[in-house]
């Protein structure tokens, strides 16, 4: 690595109290985009209130009262739409937009932060698939292969020693992972945002042993820029999970052994 | 008395004072221009605060506020790096003194999270090895080994030609 110049690095231009109230006012931000989806839904239950209280409004009408308020407000778009798997690409799916539903119901309102759309990225640097060792199988397990738009989806990932030999391994964190990727980008994770305790731990494989973890999905995504889960669900399409068993073993090149991609649908 | 929410924000207080160069020092070195680190030591900052009640409790608070300002700091190197014509806006005087530390935000930004984490807080925030394991939760050897596939992906990225030099010297 590059060491630095040598020269002393220049001193922050805002005293301490004035970098506070900078800090203050980035934490006044973060707790209003966080607050951002309930505003957004009492918006929504107040105007469906209306629609149902006023007399002559009704049925198909919803949709003729919500429309102004649609067209007074720039319709948000992703960063990078094109980067959203769509299974009907002529109607990309928004925060206005509802997916097809027999029933013409504008609650999806609320799936997205309105005023935050963001390209949902982890990033897909981290975990490396380790090579080894040859004994171990890793395998990821979901309760089905299509799923509803927002329905929480439980993933399990299985290690195996099928090995004659104990395998040992060490842990610096969670011991597994999983992650949904799309067409272009690795859209949730589950360990992304989190906090884990920095806890040392190792646990030995018996030959023939597995263990398993198993997690959850509410269909949130990662927004890098934040660094959290956030918003979603994501719209209706094909996705791929992929599991990971966490390895800290020296030459394995990797920090965990992944397991088959598997794949499923959002409706 | 002091309630729990007062309580808090006085704890989050004291670090801050104390802290606040140091994570500024990490961002500038990432970036190199005094604004901007100041702006990504305060959103990392900022993303403490809103946790506190979970951030503050950790062992290692002061690690973990750096590990995120490093995040924030190469994020806004790689959006630095992506915007078309941003590094052609500079200045020329601006141009030379900030090139390679733009170049090392770029090239963080193209490592693994983890060896980019060890990198920050190494070698950027200046922790030992003992410390960085610690806050990391891993073992000291894993610092090292992620730290030495670190050094040998930056000087490819960066081109440096006494990569050997560098290693002895980081390591000693």
């Amino acid at each position: 690595m590059k060491p630095s110049t040598g020269e002393p690095d220049p001193r922050p231009r805002r005293s301490v109290e004035e970098a506070l109230e900078l800090t203050y006012r980035r934490v006044r931000r973060i707790r209003l985009r966080r607050a951002m989806p309930t505003v957004a839904g009492a918006l929504v239950a107040g105007v469906l209130a209306l629609v149902l209280l006023v007399p002559g409004l009704g049925g198909d009408e919803v949709v003729d009262v919500l429309a102004p308020t649609r067209s007074t407000e720039p319709t948000p778009q992703p960063r990078d739409a094109s980067a959203l798997p769509h299974s009907t690409p002529t109607s990309p799916p928004t925060a206005t937009t509802p997916p097809p539903s027999p029933a013409p119901t504008p609650t999806p309102v609320e799936e997205t932060p309105a005023s935050q759309p963001f390209q949902a990225d982890c990033g897909k640097e981290y975990p490396k698939r380790a090579e080894s060792p040859e004994g171990m199988e890793v395998a990821l397990e979901l309760e089905g292969h299509v799923f509803a738009h927002g329905e929480e989806i439980t993933m399990t990932v299985r290690a195996k020693n099928v090995s004659a030999q104990p395998i040992r391994n060490e842990y610096s964190g969670p011991r597994a992972d999983v992650w949904v990727e799309d067409d272009e980008h690795r859209i949730w994770m589950w360990s992304f945002g989190r906090v884990f305790p920095a806890v040392q731990s190792e646990e030995t494989f018996a030959p023939g042993e597995e263990k398993t973890e198993v997690m959850t999905w509410k269909q949130q995504l990662c927004d890098a820029e934040a660094g959290e889960q956030r918003g979603g669900p994501p719209p209706p399409g094909h996705y791929v999970a992929h599991g990971g068993w966490t390895t800290t073993e020296e030459g394995s090149g990797g920090d965990a052994w992944w397991s088959n991609p598997v794949e499923f649908e959002i409706r | 008395m002091k309630n729990g929410k007062e309580r808090r924000r006085a704890e989050f207080e004291a670090m801050f004072r104390v802290l606040w160069p140091r994570a500024h020092r990490v961002a500038y070195r990432i970036l190199g221009q005094v604004a901007e680190a100041e702006d990504a030591a305060a959103e990392a900052f900022a993303r403490a605060y809103v946790s506190w009640r979970r951030v503050g409790s950790l062992d290692h608070r002061e690690a973990w506020v750096l590990r995120v300002t490093s995040n924030v700091a190469v994020d806004m190197a790689r959006r630095k790096a992506r915007r078309p014509g941003g590094r052609a806006q500079e200045t020329e005087a601006f141009e030379d003194a900030v090139a390679d530390r733009v170049t090392l935000g770029t090239a963080l930004a193209s490592l693994p999270r983890r060896q980019r984490e060890i990198v920050a807080l190494r070698y950027l925030a200046g922790f030992g090895e003992e410390d960085v394991a610690r806050s990391l939760g891993i073992a000291r050897s894993t610092v090292k080994e992620h730290a030495r596939r670190a050094r040998t992906s930056l000087r490819e990225l960066l081109g440096s030609k006494d990569g050997r030099e560098d290693d002895e010297a980081v390591d000693r």
